[in-house]
């Protein structure tokens, strides 16, 4: 960020004193030639400046100002500045509001009479790259929450005790209930049957560690009932200490897919069982006979009709097995 | 001393079996007497006959027939008075491979075993020579 070269920085100093207006102003130009810097006077001056000058980097505030000061005045600036960086400029007998701010999301203070261009400087580079790195991590919580309330599958986050449900994305919205508001503190356990909830509930709680299958069922007016397989997380929540991320996976449509494979097989075990009994008589005359044969082939005085036996069982199969074949065609 | 005739009983829909085990007996017991059943409903009557005249009988009984088949034979036979001698020998021979078909056959105390076709001079002195 203070590398790059195309875009010179611009601060707001808003300060009554002229004089250690000037003093700052000599000290930023000495460490970097290219600033812009903008002068306020008061707080709303310095409110006209932000509003007009869109691509403020940091603001320089003093604790005393003609319209306003101390605390009061720290929480002022911060509003106005939304997300821009300040720096508090003050006095030795100010420091315990400056400390204050602190707390409050200001960046960092510095000691009028311990100014000079190196400490300057270098709470400047600090204060810009924290700046930097917060607005990262910022954006990256806005793409997970993003990531969580776009997502097609539908999830929840949980709170982790008596499982009421806390945040729910589109997906379960519009999945099971017409809007988020419905959904809020009840119970996630109130989405499912209530045969299925102690089941759930011993899930949630790793009681039931066994890795089986989990399917649950829940009501639903719209679509019929469905069938889901649960998959949560614990994740850490700001407010509540830990949260559980809850999604959940509709397996509806892939357990009657199962289902109707399974009866497939079943019809195509017995296709297979019915024609293997029905082939397996003409194949045991076949070898009967050559079994025969073998056995008195010099007593065999009618071989020619031996022959027409096998033949006649011969073509049974054959016609055993295009039977087979049809039956498993009609699917 | 055994002067008394032997028979043997084909009970069997298929003819070419027919054929085949009289083609094997002809050549490997010609002096044995041999009857051939296309199904098991007069099969009772003639053994109730043999057996009077206390003669060594050898049953070879095909289980699914049309109409009368080997297995209501062997229902009604099982507990008869008449079947319980030792000069009837009865054996299931089949075309079946299942296992439970099998088994259940072999529970039947009148079968002395289950005979799994293709039928061969082997199975026949198998049988011929069954001792007990």
């Amino acid at each position: 960020m203070l590398s790059n070269k195309t875009k010179p920085l611009n601060v707001l100093v808003i300060e009554d004193n002229l004089g250690d207006y000037i003093l700052l102003e000599d000290y930023l130009l000495e460490k970097n030639k290219e600033i812009q810097i903008e002068h306020a006077q008061n707080l709303s001056q310095a409110q006209d400046i932000l509003n007009f000058k869109l691509e403020i980097n940091l603001i320089f505030l003093d604790l005393i100002l003609p319209d306003a000061s101390g605390i009061e005045l720290v929480q002022a600036c911060l509003k106005m500045a939304d997300k821009i960086p300040i720096i508090i400029l003050t006095g030795y007998s100010d420091l315990h509001w400056a400390k204050r701010s602190l707390q409050l999301g200001v960046y960092d203070f510095l000691v009028k009479d311990e100014l000079n261009p190196n400490l300057l400087g270098k709470s400047m580079a600090f204060t810009l790259n924290r700046h930097f790195f917060i607005q990262q991590v910022e954006r990256e919580r806005q793409n997970f929450a993003q990531l969580f309330n776009l997502s097609p599958q539908p999830m929840w986050l949980l709170e982790p005790q008596k499982l009421t449900i806390t945040h729910a994305n589109q997906a379960a919205c519009e999945l099971y209930i017409e809007n988020s508001k419905a959904y809020e503190n009840i119970s996630f356990l109130a989405l499912f049957a209530e045969e299925d909830r102690v089941a759930i509930q011993e899930l949630i709680q790793m009681k039931n560690t066994s890795r089986g299958q989990h399917y649950f069922v829940q009501p639903n007016t719209i679509t019929g009932d469905i069938q889901v397989e649960l998959h949560f997380t614990r994740v850490p929540d700001i407010h509540e200490g830990e949260a559980i991320l809850m999604q959940a996976n509709n397996v509806t449509h892939t357990l009657e897919y199962i289902k109707t494979i399974e009866r497939q097989n079943e019809k195509l075990r017995k296709i297979a069982w019915d024609q293997s009994h029905r082939l397996r008589a003409p194949l045991a005359r076949i070898m009967s006979i050559v079994n025969l044969i073998q056995a008195h082939p010099e007593s065999v005085e009618d071989l020619v009709s031996w022959l027409n036996e096998l033949k006649y069982s011969s073509e049974e199969m054959d016609a055993v097995l295009k039977q087979l074949v049809n039956e498993t065609k009609k699917g | 001393m055994e002067s008394s005739k032997k028979h043997i009983v084909i009970i069997d829909d298929d003819p070419i079996y027919q054929r085949i085990i009289k083609f094997l007996a002809q050549r490997m017991v010609p002096d044995y007497e041999q009857h051939a059943l296309l199904n098991a409903a007069g099969a009772s009557q003639i053994l109730k006959k043999l057996l009077k005249r206390g003669e060594q009988i050898y049953v070879l009984l095909d289980l699914n027939m049309p109409e009368y088949d080997g297995w209501r034979f062997l229902d009604l036979t099982e507990n008869a008075d008449w079947a319980a001698c030792s000069q009837l020998k009865l054996f299931v021979v089949s075309s079946t491979t299942d296992t439970r078909e099998i088994e259940r056959a072999k529970e039947y105390a009148l079968v002395k075993d289950v005979i799994t076709k293709p039928f061969t001079k082997e199975n026949l002195n198998y049988i011929l020579g069954y001792a007990s």
